[in-house]
């Protein structure tokens, strides 16, 4: 590991004796060996890309094995689960003439030969309506809703008028305001992977290609279901990857270019990143990893976090050319500085993103994985890249005429650090009390914080996805679902006259609700089969009385092709689902109704022996909430006890590895503890953050404290100590703070409501952290002074340090 | 008398003819469907339907009685037996020859004692939740569908013509196929196998017919199997005590006697 006492005696040659000045000197030896390397290990990581997998399931959040999981496989198990596509039609866009509504007919029967593994395409118009006629015929009409299309607009409206007297119909093929009708195409399992690699997309692809023909053009219908929702989402994870991952270029090229010299500095930093981003791409396809809506993210980070090690690299070999030395010497020197703190710098970043391992939540473990991955490969590509591609050239490199004029402390960086230095030794009392009150208020924030996992709502509402998503919410209010299963241990038990009531009342119940806008189960079914059986009259509208009528009017049912019993009873008659709809709800709402449902559940079936399992959207939405908030928790206090015990090795203090730590924590607690005290919610995107930023914002605290320490050994004297740190690495330090919050504000450009707030709270965080660094922590060091007593007699000696050190310190950011 | 007599002289001559000469599909269709010559029938059968490890068994009772012009029309009535909280459950149809004709239909549910007439209703959906759709039951008119013959293959030992029937053109809405093939035995005028295309033309169902015996002079299939691979599931029917020309009263084909 990084070793400070060599830093004093080895900086004025070039004397090989550090792991790092030998690997880099070898590198440099045997270049075209090592480039061929690299390149055979890309293109093989570029073969390993082609299995990486889109995962856009909306079970990515799930660890396997996950109670959620399980209760959803008892669902598919007794249901089955087949995937369906919605077509939505508005009348501001369809309008409801004849000619649409016999086109819609047409179109019902086109996608039904059309689209690959549809079985049934129902709308209002071929839907099944079960009536019975009065008087002495006592006959049961089971017909198309609509056997023939009206032909003028008064029938329409009065065919509208019955759809929305009958419950089956309402926000199932009609809105209750009768403004969008629906049209579903119920879909069989898909075949083996081998017959059709990606179902969803031929299944997508098929139904647009159907309402692109003339006849349809103009519907323009909003699409929800399985296929499209996984088509569209995958085109917007891809665009908006490239789109991040572009502007990041662009930005850090902009940077790269205010600070480097020369086109190469701009060329090999975004060379390392971007193939250290291939490498993790590929490993992830390697592993049999997936992607998903997390790892939109992952190249931008990855350039946001590996840029600085070659960067580090880069700016140390011009400080050697600077000081005389040739190109080669040059490098082994850079690297012999800088090896040991960038390896430290991404070690710390690793250990804070795999800290995610110890949530149960499966995209941010797998982010973990990859952004660790990256980083490391983002680190042994710089050591490797680096010293190569600066060792083309001339022997000796163009040194810098800007150099000359270092000492006069001119620029505005310089007046910021003098500024800092001051404030801290005017006022450290003062400083450690704002901060203490504001990491105190914050920490309560902080506990107090919110986490919402609706991850609908987290698309810019400009986006087709989500305007889906809240026509569904809004028009039809069934956007959630919760279901039971209701097992009752035997076969046939469901026939019980008891059991149906007391399904019934937990139904009816259900109903009344006020957040519940659908309750579904059989005994709709059962009710609406008597009261046709019965001429329509309305006191039939209840449940059969004995076990024998029940179990007739459910064969009855089956019979006459009720296909529909298949997903609302288990086949033998074992088992009955309850699946209630309401629109989006915030995880209160949706806690609060579970609650509802369970208390009813208890009171109703305490002494029956069933099993009752809850599964459904907002069941896994509850559960979500609870693994994030878990999750985030978790992984802060992984990220943060690693990270402490690596800082007092580092450091071999545990006093100062403790104050270390405060600049890392305050920005975690500032951050969120703000959004729990305005009761902004933590999303499935910015609950990531924590760890993240430890991990982060450890890389200043590195360099500060291990200079500060270096710096207090050699002078002895407190202030002295932080003075030099200051206008040593306090510079690098401010620079690499505006590469990230700059770096990260392209997520300011994302369509992803999450990764917006996450780009505006990391330049926040990232602020703080600087912020705690510069103050907090030294006002901390003046007061309690951690590293023991001063020592009067070496003071002198940092005094007349010669200012020419300057630039090589810098190498150490 | 005259059918009884007629019907098999007209096979037998179809027969002759076949060794001779070139059957279209229409034709052998049309021998097919006079196989049964029967005026009434009666027979029970077992319907097993298999999902995974589940099993539903359905037992019931049949009658059939011919009518009208050369017997073409068909009243059923099948009375449920099994399971127990069924038992006397009963569907009577009348059936017509003529597809422009819709057909009758009624229903007795003995727990409520009530008898009523089921008008319209998809044909398309499953029956009790097996592989057969309530269309695969039914008698279909031969002039329903276009049948084209394809050729011939020997299906479990058994020379067959492979005959593609395609459903015409006005009846398309009310079927879930967009074509059958039949594998009908050349010897018996059966069909060994009948595969269904969905509207896509892909295979969905299969059905394999066996346990063929001549009884009472008709040759008469016993036992078949519809399988639904995409689904995995399948569903077996064994038919026992099958006896034809019993002289069955018109009175057990009349809704008001579905109360007894």
């Amino acid at each position: 590991m990084y070793d400070m006492k060599n830093i004093s005696t080895n900086e004025k040659t070039t004397t090989p004796g550090n792991f790092w000045s030998q690997t880099v000197s070898h590198i440099i030896r045997y270049r075209w060996v090592w480039l061929a390397g690299v390149v055979l290990v890309t293109v093989f990581f570029g073969l390993q890309m082609t299995k990486v997998r889109f995962d856009n399931s909306n079970d990515i959040w799930f660890v396997e094995g996950h109670e959620v999981l399980q209760a959803k496989d008892r669902f598919d198990e007794a249901f089955g689960n087949f995937e369906f596509v919605y077509l939505m039609f508005t009348r501001e866009k369809t309008s409801f003439t004849p000619e649409n509504l016999t086109n819609l007919s047409v179109l019902a029967e086109e996608l039904l030969e059309k689209v690959p593994y549809a079985n049934k395409v129902s709308w209002l118009g071929n839907a099944e309506r079960i009536s019975g006629a009065k008087g002495a015929g006592e006959e049961v009409l089971i017909e198309d809703f609509l056997e023939v299309i009206p032909t003028n607009s008064q029938e329409i409206e009065k065919k509208i008028e019955e759809a929305l007297a009958e419950p089956e119909f309402v926000n199932n093929l009609i809105s209750a305001d009768g403004t969008v009708l629906l049209m579903l195409v119920e879909l069989d399992a898909y075949p083996p992977e081998e017959e059709d690699s990606n179902p969803r997309y031929t299944v997508a692809e098929a139904v647009n290609e159907v309402l692109a023909d003339e006849r349809y053009r103009n519907f323009s219908p909003y699409i929800a279901g399985g296929p499209h929702f996984s088509y569209e989402y995958d085109q917007l994870a891809q665009q908006q990857t490239t789109k991040l991952f572009l502007l990041i270029l662009l930005v850090m090229a902009v940077l790269l270019l205010w600070l480097g010299r020369g086109p190469r500095g701009i060329i090999v930093p975004l060379t390392v990143t971007f193939i250290a981003v291939f490498w993790t791409i590929g490993s992830i396809g390697l592993l049999g990893l997936t992607m998903n809506l997390l790892t939109i993210a992952l190249p931008t980070m990855l350039i946001c976090v590996g840029i600085g090690d070659s960067m580090h690299g880069i700016v140390a070999f011009h400080d050697y050319v600077d000081q005389g030395k040739t190109r080669k010497e040059a490098l082994i020197a850079a690297f012999h500085k800088v090896g040991g703190p960038i390896m430290l710098t991404s070690l710390t970043t690793s250990i804070g993103f795999l800290a995610y391992l110890t949530t149960h939540v499966k995209p941010y473990r797998e982010m973990g994985i990859y952004v660790a991955l990256g980083v490391t490969y983002a680190f042994l590509l710089s050591v490797i890249l680096t010293p190569i591609l600066y060792s083309f050239g001339k022997e000796y490199a163009k040194r810098s005429a800007k150099r000359s004029g270092e000492n006069t402390l001119g620029d505005i960086f310089d007046r910021w650090l003098l500024l800092v230095y001051r404030t801290v030794v005017s006022y450290p009392r003062l400083i450690i009390i704002v901060f203490s009150i504001i990491l105190g208020v914050t920490f309560v924030g902080y506990t107090m914080m919110q986490v919402e996992s609706n991850t609908a709502k987290l698309i810019f509402k400009s986006e087709p996805l989500r305007q889906t998503f809240d026509l569904i919410d809004e028009r039809l209010g069934t956007s959630f679902t919760l279901e039971y299963l209701i097992h009752t241990g035997e076969e046939s038990g469901i026939k019980s006259p008891e059991f149906m009531a007391k399904l019934d009342t937990l139904m009816t119940t259900a109903e009344d609700h006020p957040l519940v806008n659908k309750a579904v189960s059989v005994t709709t079914v059962l009710k609406k089969m008597r009261r046709a059986l019965n001429g329509d009259d309305p006191d039939y509208y209840a449940l059969p009385e004995t076990r024998e009528a029940l179990a007739q009017y459910l064969f009855l049912y089956e019979t006459s092709g009720g296909d529909t019993l298949d997903k609302l009873v288990g086949f033998v008659y074992d088992q009955a689902r309850l699946t209630l709809r309401t629109r989006s709800l915030d995880t209160s709402e949706a806690r609060e109704l579970s609650a509802f449902m369970q208390n009813k559940i208890d009171e109703l079936f305490a002494d029956s022996p069933v099993e009752i399992i809850e599964s459904g959207g907002m069941s896994n939405y509850i559960a979500l909430n609870d693994m994030l908030f878990e999750g985030q928790r978790n992984s802060f206090i992984a990220a943060l006890s690693a990270i402490t015990i690596v800082m007092m090795l580092v450091l071999r203090s545990v006093k100062l590895g403790l104050i270390s730590m405060i600049p890392n924590v305050m920005p975690v607690f500032v951050t969120m503890g703000l959004m729990g005290l305005i009761g902004w919610y933590l999303d499935v995107i910015t609950i990531s953050f924590a760890a993240v930023i430890i991990g982060v914002a450890v890389d200043d605290s590195i360099h500060f404290f291990t200079r500060f320490k270096y710096e207090f050994n050699r002078c002895g004297n407190y202030e002295m100590a932080l003075k030099n740190t200051l206008t040593s690495v306090g510079r690098p330090l401010t620079f690499t703070t505006l590469v990230l919050i700059i770096g990260n504000s392209v997520f300011l450009f994302s369509v992803l409501l999450g990764f917006f707030k996450l780009g505006l709270l990391f330049g926040f965080a990232f602020l703080w952290a600087l912020l705690a660094d510069f103050f907090f922590a030294p006002a901390l060091i003046l007061m309690l002074k951690p590293l023991g007593p001063e020592r009067e007699t070496e003071a002198a000696l940092s005094e007349d340090m010669p200012r020419t050190l300057q630039p090589i310190e810098a190498l150490n950011d | 008398m005259f059918i009884r007599i007629c019907v098999p002289i007209f096979i037998f001559l179809s027969l002759s003819f076949n060794a001779w000469s070139a059957q279209t599909g229409r034709d052998i269709m049309l021998i097919v469907d006079a196989v049964d010559n029967s005026k009434d029938a009666m027979m029970s059968s077992t319907m097993v339907i298999e999902r995974g490890s589940q099993k539903l068994v359905r037992r019931m009772e049949q009658f059939t009685k011919k009518f009208g012009t050369d017997l073409k029309d068909e009243k059923t009535l099948i009375r449920f037996l099994e399971p127990a909280d069924v038992r006397g459950t009963s569907y009577l149809t009348w059936s017509y020859d003529d597809s422009t004709v819709d057909d009758d239909m009624w229903v007795y549910l003995p727990a409520e004692s009530l008898v009523r007439r089921i008008s319209g209703g998809g044909k398309k959906g499953a029956f009790m939740r097996s592989d057969l759709a309530n269309e695969d039951l039914e008698v279909r008119a031969v002039d329903d569908d276009t049948h084209t013959l394809l050729g011939e293959q020997n299906v479990h030992g058994a020379d067959c013509f492979i005959i593609e029937s395609v459903p015409k053109q006005e009846l398309k809405k009310e079927t879930n196929y967009s074509k059958r093939i039949l594998f009908i035995r050349k010897d018996i005028y059966l069909p060994s196998v009948i595969e269904y295309y969905d509207k896509r033309g892909k295979l969905l169902k299969k059905a394999t017919y066996g346990g063929f015996q001549e009884i009472d002079g008709i040759w008469s299939i016993t036992r078949f199997k519809f399988e639904t691979p995409r689904r995995k599931t399948q569903t077996l029917i064994q038919r026992s005590d099958i006896y034809y020309n019993q002289g069955l009263e018109s009175s057990l084909f009349q809704q008001s006697n579905l109360i007894r």
